[in-house]
């Protein structure tokens, strides 16, 4: 081994070990070795305009166990990714117009340089754009479609969820919703109303899961 | 993920696909406007969005296995409404 390896050798060795010890040392600082945990809320004042609440005013309970607020904020600072699903299902034909315009308005409203979104249309089945889109990108796509089919609204939320909007897709979004333009009929799902929130917030996860798993086999091999 | 939703309906919101519109939203921290005509709702759809809070709250010390946790967020603020999920994961 030369001297030149010896050196690289040694400062790989002092690095990983710095390395180590700032990892422990902030474990050791942190009563929980889990990160605080973000919840995404909406408040509305009695008249129904947004408002950001007052901490002091709240209480927070997981499983009915009281747990502490660290902070209250509003979220428009943190990074936004939207999915504005569209019903094109034969029953929303005579809402042609409205739904394009409206879909259009929501993407001009909420596309910045810290929110993007993808335009999804669902009728029996989803589809989704390949990737997030700007405003005008959407003014075009929203012209060459037709309207006709059932409508598969609770398989389509659930696609979504755990597809492009899914926590495994997107691990430094935490703030990701879904805008939906439809009258909410569904005849043609598989997943029941009553299990959607749930089934589609477990395969977000499982999702997530997976993508974490697979990360780390593939960072060892 | 919170799901928000704009409809055009009359003004009672009544019908099982506008009911089940906000129960998505109500469990998930969103909100369901429901106007006559779609085009008077998107301000109020965009407005809901952009006044999102983020509250940071204290991970439970217990890992929660990746299961869904049941999740109570009140106020005790008179007339203000809060929407939050229902439900939480916890890692």
């Amino acid at each position: 081994m030369t001297l030149t390896q010896r050196w690289y050798r040694t400062a790989f060795f002092v690095v990983c070990v710095w390395g180590a010890h700032g990892a422990l040392s902030s474990l050791a600082q942190t009563p929980s070795a889990q990160a605080p945990l973000k919840i995404f809320v909406s408040a509305s004042a009695k008249d129904g305009s947004p408002i950001t609440p007052d901490a002091s005013t709240l209480s927070v309970a997981i499983d009915k166990q009281p747990v502490k607020i660290n902070s209250v904020h509003s979220a428009k600072d943190d990074k936004l990714l939207f999915a504005v699903m569209v019903d094109i299902s034969g029953s929303e034909a005579p809402k042609e117009t409205a739904l394009k315009d409206a879909a259009l308005k929501i993407f001009q409203g909420l596309t910045s340089d810290q929110s993007q979104g993808y335009l999804v249309l669902f009728s029996t089945q989803t589809y989704p754009s390949k990737r997030p889109l700007q405003p005008s990108e959407v003014q075009y796509a929203l012209e060459h479609f037709r309207f006709n089919g059932r409508t598969a609204l609770y398989d389509g939320i659930a696609q979504i969820s755990s597809g492009i909007l899914s926590k495994g897709q997107n691990p430094d979004i935490s703030r990701r919703i879904v805008v939906v333009l439809s009258d909410g009929v569904d005849n043609y799902s598989h997943i029941l109303a009553a299990k959607m929130e749930e089934w589609s917030s477990e395969r977000e996860w499982r999702s997530f899961r997976c993508r974490r798993v697979g990360r780390t086999v593939q960072g060892r091999a | 993920m919170a799901v928000f939703s704009l409809s055009e309906g009359w003004a009672d919101g009544s019908g099982t696909g506008l009911d089940l519109l906000k129960q998505f939203a109500k469990g998930t921290g969103g909100t369901a406007v429901l106007e006559n005509k779609m085009a008077d709702g998107v301000a109020a759809l965009i407005a809901a969005v952009q006044s999102q809070s983020v509250l940071s709250i204290a991970a439970p010390t217990q890992p929660g296995s990746g299961r869904l946790h049941s999740l109570s967020i009140k106020t005790l603020e008179k007339g203000v409404h809060i929407a939050a999920p229902a439900r939480i994961l916890i890692p």
